[in-house]
């Protein structure tokens, strides 16, 4: 519907405009506002590129609720890359499916890796600005009273960021307390020449198959 | 003194896939302290089953562990 102007001469200011201010004036424009507010016959303006066309009340809360709802999407409505953002995009390993890395300034840096035992992997994790690689370690059978060690294959050029292990055979975690009888198995970071893992059990261990996973920086970088 | 079980532990690695594995042996030294039931462990776990017995030099009750093993990896 066309849109025609109560007052075709154009309001003017002042009283030599002529503009009739009158009671009926202002009421029929109250009637006009309320109108436009609950009209059905305007349809779908939202998308309408005209600058004269009202929009409705019903399309003024379908315009609210549909912005409210984008607001809350958290799960990248607009699709937007890694790459827009400036980061790495992560790639999917061909050998590892559901294992993603990125390649920076040349390393594979990998966001979850698939941790075989005895490779070192880079990881995007940082520590104090310093990449932070992860190393799962087979510490074979545990010792049966004593103590144990076994080498990370790194000399004194790697720091210790955090350790952790388990034992595969009977789903202990690592280091391992018995609370009923007391005993125990320890697990450490050896800080000698040769970097290692120190075991030491207190009682008969040697059913138990541990793994360490060992997180490190290295003094190369930085 | 106390005697320690000198060996490694072989980690095979696969940088193939499940169809066309290539498996790398990597060894990892190893020390573990003596004792019968120790010696087993050393015997079923060793690359090769090669293994050696080897005193630290130190006095079983005074040393700690990082003593012992920077005895053993020969670090002043």
């Amino acid at each position: 519907m066309s849109y025609e102007p109560y007052y075709s001469g154009g309001w003017q200011s002042g009283a030599a405009g002529g503009t009739p201010i009158t009671p009926e004036a202002l009421n029929h424009m109250e009637e006009g506002i309320a109108d436009a507010l609950t009209r059905s016959d305007v349809v779908n303006n939202l998308v309408s590129s005209a600058t004269d066309v009202p929009l409705s009340a019903a399309q003024g809360a379908s315009l609210y609720y549909q912005v409210s709802k984008h607001q809350l999407d958290k799960e990248n409505p607009h699709g937007v890359t890694a790459g827009q953002i400036g980061a790495a995009p992560a790639i999917e390993s061909t050998d590892y499916p559901g294992c993603y890395y990125r390649t920076v300034d040349g390393y594979t840096e990998w966001i979850n890796p698939p941790m075989l035992t005895g490779i070192t992997y880079r990881l995007t994790e940082r520590h104090n600005g310093k990449p932070v690689y992860s190393l799962l370690i087979n510490l074979g059978t545990l010792p049966n009273t004593g103590t144990k060690w076994v080498s990370t294959g790194y000399e004194a050029a790697i720091r210790c960021i955090s350790i952790t292990g388990y034992d595969i055979n009977n789903g202990h975690s690592l280091p391992f307390y018995n609370l009923g009888t007391g005993t125990s198995v320890s697990l450490n970071f050896v800080s000698v020449a040769e970097r290692g893992i120190g075991i030491k059990s207190d009682f008969d261990a040697s059913s138990y198959n541990g793994y360490a996973i060992l997180k490190f920086t290295k003094k190369a970088d930085g | 003194m106390a005697k320690w079980l000198k060996y490694n532990i072989c980690t095979k690695v696969n940088h193939g896939t499940e169809e066309t594995p290539d498996y790398e042996e990597k060894l990892f030294s190893t020390l573990l302290e003596f004792n019968e039931s120790n010696e087993e462990i050393a015997k079923k776990e060793a690359y090769n089953g090669e293994y050696t017995i080897e005193d630290d030099g130190q006095p079983e009750t005074e040393a700690s562990t990082d003593d012992v093993l920077n005895a053993m990896l020969g670090v002043i």
